[in-house]
């Protein structure tokens, strides 16, 4: 170096000036800086390493999602068949979820078509049954789900397991919504069939409840009201389950 | 890590956004058939429940002259009826609706044709209502606005309660005809006042009268089984009588009184008299009386304090009353329900019934309660003191000595006779000590029993005197036999050996028809008692035989030398007059009476039953009554021959002391003169009825 731009050097550091340093300690400067500059270098690389190791591990999961969902659905169709809901219900074109209540409650009767009334009283059937134990039908579904994902619960990460625990518990819902859905739907068939006949509503807690209803005063008439509705739903229910033969998810409320 | 999130809400939102749709529509068809099933019992209901029917009464009041003539107000008010009846309806189905769909969390549950179409009344079920109610209600509400104005036009006529208490009755009409006449705003001619006056205003005032009257009678009868003092009574008196105001209503005018001023001032008076007569009534019904044996024995522990009927008496009531007085508040108070004892106590402090009426209250009681078994208790002691002190007279064994009974006939009613007979008395008790202890109603019938006995004597002496005179005629044929071959002493004693035999051997069978035939039963000594004659009977035998042959023995007055021109026309035989007569002994007001009757009528005679003033009058009456048969008799005898057939009745089956057997001898006394004339024969009988 020559002496011009070790001078230059030192002015613009700052140091002490030509005459003030010597040899060793413009070595030990440039030792410095060397090593300042080594450690951008290393920094540098670091975080590009990182980054490319984050992304490789969000493509496993999405990969993993996929083969789940893909069971989810296979699985979800699975139950809805079991619980009948496929032959009772269908899309219309805007992919709305339509009930067919008119051929299902003929005059406030189960329909005799075999397919409808099995759909109904049979699935009617298991969905109560899966429904009174819903921890082994959620283990059966994951069970499923993952067989059918071709995956065992350690291949899962932490997210899809998370994942997939809410997703399992949602269509379980869902699917047990709609199953409650058919079930409401043909009570509320039946009730408009003893709209047209109120003489079929025979249930003594009815009869009592209207007979007080008459006699009551205004306060007490609110009062006795909501008895009455939830009698009527009751015996809405009931009819349903005496002519089915099988015990309604309104019970498990 | 949103995506967590993201996925958990939709997984709680999912169910309900799923659900509510069928959820709605269940809850819709139930509020629907909610509605449904009550209406259709509204329906029902509806028909049957009464239709408030008061906005008729309101439209007649409003425009009353719209609804003056009958039929037109009805027909007027039917149409309200039906636009009401219609509107409530529909009111009440809304409201019912709006519940139902409040209740049911549905605020769109029914839509407006479903409401439309359940708000109208069906046509059958409002013909029904209109059929069921419209006339009933009609006839109500159009009374009703008849009454009010009723009361309204004739609020002047009736007097206010303090005006009829308050003003003479005179007043009080003039009064109400002026403000009547003031109130219609018409001045009256003097001409109507009469016929307001009379027709209109007098009737009301009495009806007011009435009601005070009715609401006091009221009062009077009002009985209250649980009120015990004034103040109790006060409470019910006044309650009681609010409610029965209406009933004192007349059918001719429609104002109810309240209670009148005077009638409430009587209240406390009527309260007290009531608690009194309740407490009275008490102690008239509780008041327990000495048994009959407790008497007894209050008799027997003093029987010499308890001789005089009056005294024994005033003895076991001086007891009662102490006994009944110190207890009667005591009792009182314990009759009555715990709570109420201390302010009965307060009461009776207060001495609702004075001492002196107290006492009367319970001479009453004595003489209801008390008295019976005192005399039951004295009827017993005085059998049981017949039996002991005067056995034989109980027995009617007794019989006096002959010299006794010769001693007391016709001397019963002097100072001799009554000697006698208490000297007879005191001989014939078992002990002169038992004798002492008798009580008056034990003297009392022992010396009946007595006089009794006393008077079969006397009844035997004197029939034994009869048999003796009813000899005379054979004495003085067989005198006149013997006379000349005899002399008269030697033929008196002959006589008297043969009469007196003769007489004794009659007297048996005349002693048994004459004295104890009559008798049932007949006494114990009927067998034994005065079998023999008399001495005095003997006597008077011989004193017969003297007198006959003395008679007999005096030397006929001389004859006319010149024997009449016309031999004597034969006797002609001459009817003896009989006369029947009786006297009747009968109780009337407390007084004996002696009644005549027959051919020969006294004025009656009158006698005091008590005993003591019956023995001051008794002579002299009997005496007067003898002296003016035997006056009449004669007179109307005027020297005839005279069959006389007296009778004695007593009546009643009564013992009047001795009054029969010494009426009977004052009569045969002062008939004897007649007796002995031949002219008359005289048959005196007695009888009890």
């Amino acid at each position: 170096m020559d002496a011009k731009v070790r001078a230059r050097l030192l002015k613009w550091i700052g140091g002490p000036s030509q005459d003030e340093i010597d040899v060793d300690e413009i070595l030990g400067l440039m030792l410095q800086i060397s090593l300042a500059l080594m450690m951008i270098f290393m920094i540098a690389f670091f975080m590009f390493r990182f980054k490319s190791n984050k992304q490789q591990q969000e493509q496993f999961i999405e990969i993993q999602r996929q083969k789940i969902t893909v069971a989810l659905e296979k699985n979800e169709q699975f139950f809805r068949t079991r619980y009948g809901l496929n032959s009772i219900t269908r899309m219309d074109d805007k992919g709305n979820t339509l009930y067919q209540m008119e051929g299902l409650i003929v005059k406030g009767t189960i329909t005799d078509n075999a397919n409808l009334r099995s759909a109904f009283v049979d699935g009617g059937k298991r969905a109560y049954q899966d429904y009174t134990d819903v921890m082994t039908l959620r283990q059966a579904w994951w069970t499923k789900v993952l067989t059918d994902a071709e995956l065992v619960p350690a291949d899962l990460t932490q997210e899809n397991w998370k994942w997939l625990a809410a997703t399992v518990d949602e269509k379980i819902s869902s699917v047990k919504v709609n199953c409650t859905e058919v079930q409401l739907l043909a009570a509320v068939a039946v009730q408009s069939h003893f709209l047209q006949y109120p003489e079929k509503v025979t249930d003594s807690d009815v009869k009592r409840l209207l007979t007080r209803f008459l006699q009551a005063k205004d306060e007490e008439q609110r009062l006795i009201i909501p008895e009455l509705t939830t009698a009527l739903r009751k015996q809405s229910f009931h009819y349903l389950e005496t002519q089915a033969g099988i015990p309604m998810l309104e019970n498990l409320k | 890590m949103k995506l967590f999130y993201r996925v958990t809400l939709m997984m709680l939102l999912v169910p309900f956004l799923q659900a509510s749709e069928g959820e709605k529509q269940l809850k819709r068809s139930t509020a629907l058939l909610t509605a449904n099933l009550i209406l259709t019992e509204f329906e029902a209901d509806f028909s049957e429940a009464p239709v408030n029917a008061d906005f008729m009464a309101h439209q007649m009041t409003s425009k009353p002259e719209d609804y003056i003539k009958r039929d037109a107000a009805r027909a007027k008010l039917q149409e309200f009826f039906q636009e009401r009846i219609r509107t409530e309806y529909r009111q009440k189905v809304d409201l019912l609706l709006a519940r139902i769909a409040e209740k049911n969390g549905v605020a769109d549950a029914f839509d407006a044709s479903f409401q439309k179409k359940v708000g109208t009344i069906p046509d059958t079920t409002f013909n029904k209502v209109q059929e069921k109610h419209f006339v009933k209600a009609f006839e109500e509400q159009r009374k009703k606005v008849c009454d009010a104005q009723m009361v309204h036009v004739t609020r002047e006529l009736f007097p206010t309660e303090e005006e009829v208490d308050g003003s003479p009755e005179e007043a009080l009409i003039k009064k109400l005809t002026q403000r009547l006449a003031e109130a219609q705003k018409f001045q009256v001619f003097e001409e109507n006042h009469t016929y307001l006056r009379d027709l209109v205003v007098l009737p009301a005032v009495q009806d007011a009268y009435r009601q005070r009257s009715m609401q006091s009678q009221f009062l009077e009868s009002a009985r209250s089984p649980q009120a015990v003092t004034p103040d109790d009574f006060a409470i019910f008196l006044e309650k009681t009588l609010l409610a029965a105001l209406p009933e004192f209503k007349s059918d001719k005018y429609p104002r109810v009184y309240t209670i009148f001023p005077s009638v409430k001032k009587s209240i406390p008076l009527l309260a007290e008299k009531k608690a009194k007569t309740r407490y009275a009534e008490f102690l008239q019904a509780s008041t327990q009386p000495f048994s009959e044996e407790d008497v007894k024995k209050m008799i027997l522990a003093d029987v010499q304090g308890h001789q005089a009927r009056a005294a024994s008496r005033n003895k076991i009531r001086d007891l009662f009353l102490k006994q009944s007085l110190d207890m009667a508040p005591k009792r009182y108070v314990e009759h009555v329900a715990e709570n109420r004892r201390s302010d009965v106590e307060q009461y009776l402090k207060t001495t609702p019934i004075p001492k002196k009426e107290l006492s009367a209250l319970f001479e009453g009681i004595f003489d209801q309660k008390q008295q019976p078994s005192w005399e039951a208790a004295r009827t017993s002691i005085i059998a049981q003191q017949l039996v002991s002190i005067y056995p034989e007279l109980q027995a009617r064994t007794w019989t006096p000595t002959d010299a006794a009974v010769e001693s007391y006939t016709g001397q019963e009613a002097t100072d001799e006779g009554r000697t006698l007979r208490k000297e007879l008395l005191t001989g014939v008790a078992s002990s002169s000590q038992r004798d002492r202890d008798a009580l008056e109603e034990t003297r009392a019938q022992a010396g009946t029993l007595l006089d009794q006995e006393l008077a079969r004597g006397s009844q035997a002496l004197r029939q034994q005197r009869r048999l003796v005179m009813a000899c005379s005629n054979d004495i003085v044929a067989e005198a006149s036999a013997r006379l000349a071959k005899t002399k008269p002493e030697k033929l008196a004693v002959e006589l008297f050996k043969l009469f007196q035999p003769r007489i004794q051997a009659q007297w048996p069978d005349h002693r048994e028809r004459e004295i104890y035939a009559p008798l049932n039963p007949k006494p114990g000594n009927a067998e034994s008692a005065y079998l023999t004659l008399f001495p005095s009977v003997d006597e008077l035998l011989r004193q017969l035989i003297r007198e006959i042959i003395q008679k007999l023995a005096e030397p006929e007055p001389i004859p006319p030398k010149d024997p009449p021109p016309d031999a004597p026309p034969p006797e002609k035989k001459i009817e003896p007059l009989k006369l029947t007569c009786a006297f009747t002994i009968d109780m009337q007001d407390n007084q004996i009476i002696v009644k005549s009757s027959g051919d020969i009528v006294l004025e009656n005679a009158t006698l005091p039953f008590t005993y003591e003033e019956y023995r001051k009058q008794e002579s002299k009456t009997l005496t007067r009554i003898a002296n003016q048969f035997a006056e009449s008799l004669e007179k109307r005898a005027k020297g005839q021959n005279v069959e006389l057939s007296l009778d004695i009745t007593v009546k009643n089956g009564m013992i009047y002391y001795q009054l029969v057997s010494r009426l009977r001898d004052r009569l045969d006394y002062r008939l004897k003169k007649l007796r002995d004339n031949e002219k008359f024969n005289i048959k005196l009988t007695d009888k009890m009825e």
